[in-house]
């Protein structure tokens, strides 16, 4: 008896591991023949590869080796970055698919002290400590191609999951692509090379930083990049104007006040734009005195109504305030900003087409450039101009111009034999791109990560799509067609949490009273302005009458700031009321509400079966 | 057959409504399912347009209100003598088996059905997307129908309720937590097919590919082996235990 049990026993463990051998056998084919291929049915496609990024890795002329230098010990260590290795390691094998065997992947454990910790070291992968600090880690890839070139993440950020395609396949593309092109960067605000714009853009490019004094451009820049021109000579305004006619690319970033040449030279005189005689005869005019203030623009939705009032000139535009042209890509960028920009203001020429790229709202106001300069914010928002208007932030330009000068600057000197001939006209359409902003590149408004030394293109963590923009109007201008469409594809993160998006909800509820309130206070704090110049330049007398008027002037401007403030209470106050609503109606009004209806139904029918059962049985 | 396990799965379901039992099991569900989706998945302050925070709970939610379910399944049928009945009655064993199974998952459908108005909220007042929820719900429908498999098979081991129960428990938390890398790993392995492995026997890692809208047939492949490999093993442990 008991021998036939254990014989039993024995049976079914043997049918359990029998089972599970099964499984495994089973799995383990899956996963060999299909685990690779998965259907993302997620609406923004996340986890598929673009067609751009599809279109490098099939057409790639050598085969591309890649190691991955992960810590086996990740997943322990941590674990965020170990779900981001097994997402890397899928989008790599999709590469892999596509590119038909020229792509091979490697994965190698730098365990310490192990030659591939050397390894890795010497290819300069980024090492980091285990949690107890004993050992360092290594997460990062090495991209070699048959050619032996060499390009490497040194360590994959979660920060930049957003770019890993395209860091990726902007690796492949180099490692597969042809020669570098020059860009040229002229700039008049001392040495701006360590700027991450330029890592950015050195990724692709040659960066030539060229003398602000030269007379001509030379000949081999295929863009060049004008920053912040002040105090230019007028030798660079020629080689500008003469760089136009041979058909150059230009990207000008210009503006009445540059905030981050202000915080770097805080005693420098007062600078002048002295290219907007050139700009006027391309058809763009700049006030050199007002920077542009839009409050429905200068902070991010979520922040509260009084914040809002805080800084006017610090503007982040959404796809409302743009106009992307297809050439820079069919979509819009999430998120790009500006700091005490200017306002262009264009006065057509027949041969040349105008696109404007970033605009205000038709609320937008203006201030005085040497207010901006105090930082005194109130001071800003008491000096906004009462005119509300579309105001341009950049415009693109292509088209044929007409030379600023009658004759080469140099003629009759030494220097004219260097030079090219002298044209009085466009020899070949010039593109141009000029933005009112100079602060548009610098640091501080588009990188979270700001400056750090040694920092690389993956230390970036883009707050707004400043960097892409440029690069994409770069790539456009050198025809680098592939790069352009495959960086619109990789955008900052865009997303919005439930609480944000409740918290404009009621604001767009609040915003007509609210926007009332402000003007209300605009208008009172010109007619308070006027009232005090009149006052000081004693065109009226300072009597008992006048004195009460002021006090009246205060008391309804104190009136009306208080308002403001209970209506962002009160906008608080509601999306916290929206958000114990949902709550209280998630997780108890409609489930019991569901529950109890299923639960009367439920009951209903058995009774009613019972009811039956029992009339049947009594028949 | 199809008109015997239907009418197993009826009896079975018609039980547990009769009773307390499913609508205890609905209730908590719900009310701990929102609480951790609230309270502690941060659904406000993170981006869901998938309801990333309501689906990553679900495993563990799942591994002890399944338990709940099918604990009853066998272990009150041998409790109250009524198997040898069961078996007896002109029915195939797999029949009962099924619609055993398929009245426990069929109330799991009950279980989510009753968080969709949180779906229908979202989609209202804000933005949602709906392929890739509709993956999660597919994914969650897929773990529980594994647990409701394996839990018949471990009631079918059990002659109380309350023991089923615990080992349940035991083994769903061992499955939901537990991802084998680390015995992976003591094999030695290239580090590729170490990865390979591993994620293969995870059963979170499927859950996340599932819940991400990452839909493979590898994923698929796990929880319906699993459902068919429990359900199997559940036959023949009731033949054992009718022998």
């Amino acid at each position: 008896m008991n021998k036939a049990k254990y014989l039993k026993n024995i049976s079914l463990l043997a049918l359990l591991v029998m089972t599970i051998l099964i499984f495994i056998g089973v799995m383990s084919s899956v996963t060999l023949l299909l685990g690779d291929k998965k259907a993302d049915v997620t609406e923004r496609h996340k986890y598929s590869l673009s067609n751009q990024s599809m279109d490098i890795a099939k057409n790639l002329d050598q085969h591309i080796n890649i190691t991955i230098y992960a810590s086996k010990d990740l997943d322990s260590e941590y674990p965020e970055l170990d779900l981001y290795r097994q997402n890397i390691m899928r989008l790599l094998s999709k590469y892999q698919m596509i590119s038909g065997g020229k792509i091979t992947i490697n994965i190698k454990n730098p365990e310490p002290y192990s030659p591939a910790e050397y390894e890795a070291q010497s290819a300069s992968i980024r090492s980091f400590p285990d949690s107890e600090n004993t050992h360092n880690m290594y997460f990062g890839a090495v991209f070699s191609s048959s050619e032996g070139k060499q390009l490497k993440i040194p360590y994959f950020s979660l920060q930049r999951q957003n770019y890993l395609e395209y860091d990726i396949s902007r690796i492949l593309a180099k490692l597969n692509g042809e020669k570098k092109k020059n860009v040229g960067v002229v700039s008049f605000a001392g040495n701006i090379s360590d700027w991450q714009i330029f890592n950015k853009i050195k990724e692709d490019y040659r960066v030539m930083f060229l003398n602000n004094k030269m007379p001509y451009i030379p000949e081999n820049i295929n863009t060049l990049l004008v920053y912040n021109p002040q105090q230019v000579s007028i030798n660079f305004i020629y080689a500008l104007d003469q760089y136009i006619m041979r058909g150059g690319n230009l990207i000008l970033l210009m503006d009445p006040y540059a905030e981050v040449v202000a915080e770097k030279y805080p005693y420098t005189k007062k600078n002048r734009n002295l290219l907007l005689p050139l700009l006027k005869k391309w058809g763009i005019s700049m006030s050199e005195q007002k920077v542009v203030a839009d409050k429905n623009l200068s902070d991010d939705e979520y922040q509260t109504a009084i914040s809002k009032l805080k800084n006017p000139t610090e503007i982040h535009l959404r796809a409302a305030n743009m106009a992307i042209p297809n050439f820079l890509g069919e979509v819009s960028w999430p998120r790009v900003s500006f700091r005490s920009a200017g306002n262009l203001k264009i006065d057509a020429l027949d041969s040349v087409e105008y696109t404007p790229i970033f605009f205000t709202t038709d609320q937008a106001q203006e201030v005085n450039a040497d207010i901006v300069k105090y930082e005194d914010q109130d001071a800003v928002n008491n000096a906004l101009s009462a005119d509300y208007g579309k105001k341009e932030l950049a415009y693109w330009l292509n088209g044929f111009f007409e030379s600023y000068f009658e004759k080469n600057i140099a003629d009759g000197t030494s220097l004219n034999e260097k030079m090219p001939a002298y044209l009085s006209g466009s020899l070949k359409p010039s593109q141009i791109l000029i933005i009112a902003d100079s602060d548009f590149l610098a640091d501080s408004t588009w990188n979270l990560t700001g400056y750090q030394k040694g920092a690389t293109v993956y230390d970036q963590i883009p707050s707004s799509n400043n960097a892409d923009f440029i690069l994409s109007a770069i790539d456009y201008m050198n025809k680098n067609d592939a790069l352009a469409s495959l960086r619109v594809n990789y955008l900052v993160n865009d997303e919005k949490n439930i609480a944000e998006q409740i918290y404009t909800q009621v604001f767009n509820s609040f915003a007509k009273e609210y926007n009332t309130k402000e003007q209300e206070i605009a208008l009172l704090q010109k007619d308070l302005a006027e009232f005090k110049q009149q006052l000081n330049s004693r065109k009226i007398a300072m009597s008992l009458l006048k004195i009460q008027e002021l006090d009246d002037y205060n008391r309804r401007q104190q009136k009306i700031v208080e308002d403001i403030k209970s209506l962002n209470y009160k906008i608080q106050q509601k999306s916290g009321q929206t958000i114990t609503k949902i709550i209280v109606l998630n997780m108890f009004v409609i489930p019991l509400l569901i529950l109890l209806l299923s639960f009367i139904s439920v009951k209903l029918y058995i009774y009613r079966k019972k009811q039956n059962n029992k009339r049947i049985i009594h028949e | 057959m199809g008109r015997q396990m239907f009418n197993i799965v009826k009896k079975e379901t018609y039980s547990c409504f009769e009773g307390v039992q499913a609508w205890v099991v609905l209730s908590v569900y719900i009310f701990i399912s929102m609480f951790l989706t609230f309270f502690i998945g941060g659904f406000f302050s993170i981006d869901n347009t998938g309801l990333f925070s309501f689906f990553c709970f679900q495993p563990y939610l799942m591994s002890f209100l399944v338990p709940a379910l099918t604990m009853r399944l066998w272990a009150e049928e041998r409790k109250n003598g009524t198997l040898e009945f069961l078996l007896t009655q002109p029915i195939s064993l797999f029949s009962i088996i099924m619609g055993k199974f398929f009245s426990a998952w069929f109330i799991c459908l009950c279980m989510f059905l009753l968080s969709t108005p949180l779906w229908i909220y979202l989609n209202i007042y804000f933005e949602a997307d709906n392929m890739s929820i509709l993956s999660g719900y597919f994914a969650c429908l897929l773990i529980s129908g594994c647990f409701c498999a394996l839990g018949c098979l471990i009631s079918s081991f059990c002659s109380s309720p309350a023991v089923s129960y615990l080992w349940s428990l035991i083994v769903f938390f061992s499955i939901s937590v537990s991802d084998f890398s680390e015995l992976i790993k003591s094999l030695h392995l290239p580090l590729t097919l170490e990865n390979k492995l591993s994620n293969m026997l995870s059963l979170n890692s499927h859950y996340y590919d599932l819940m991400n809208g990452q839909i493979g047939w590898d994923n698929i492949m796990f929880f319906v082996l699993l459902m068919i490999a429990g359900l199997w093993l559940n036959v023949a442990a009731v033949e054992y235990k009718k022998n």
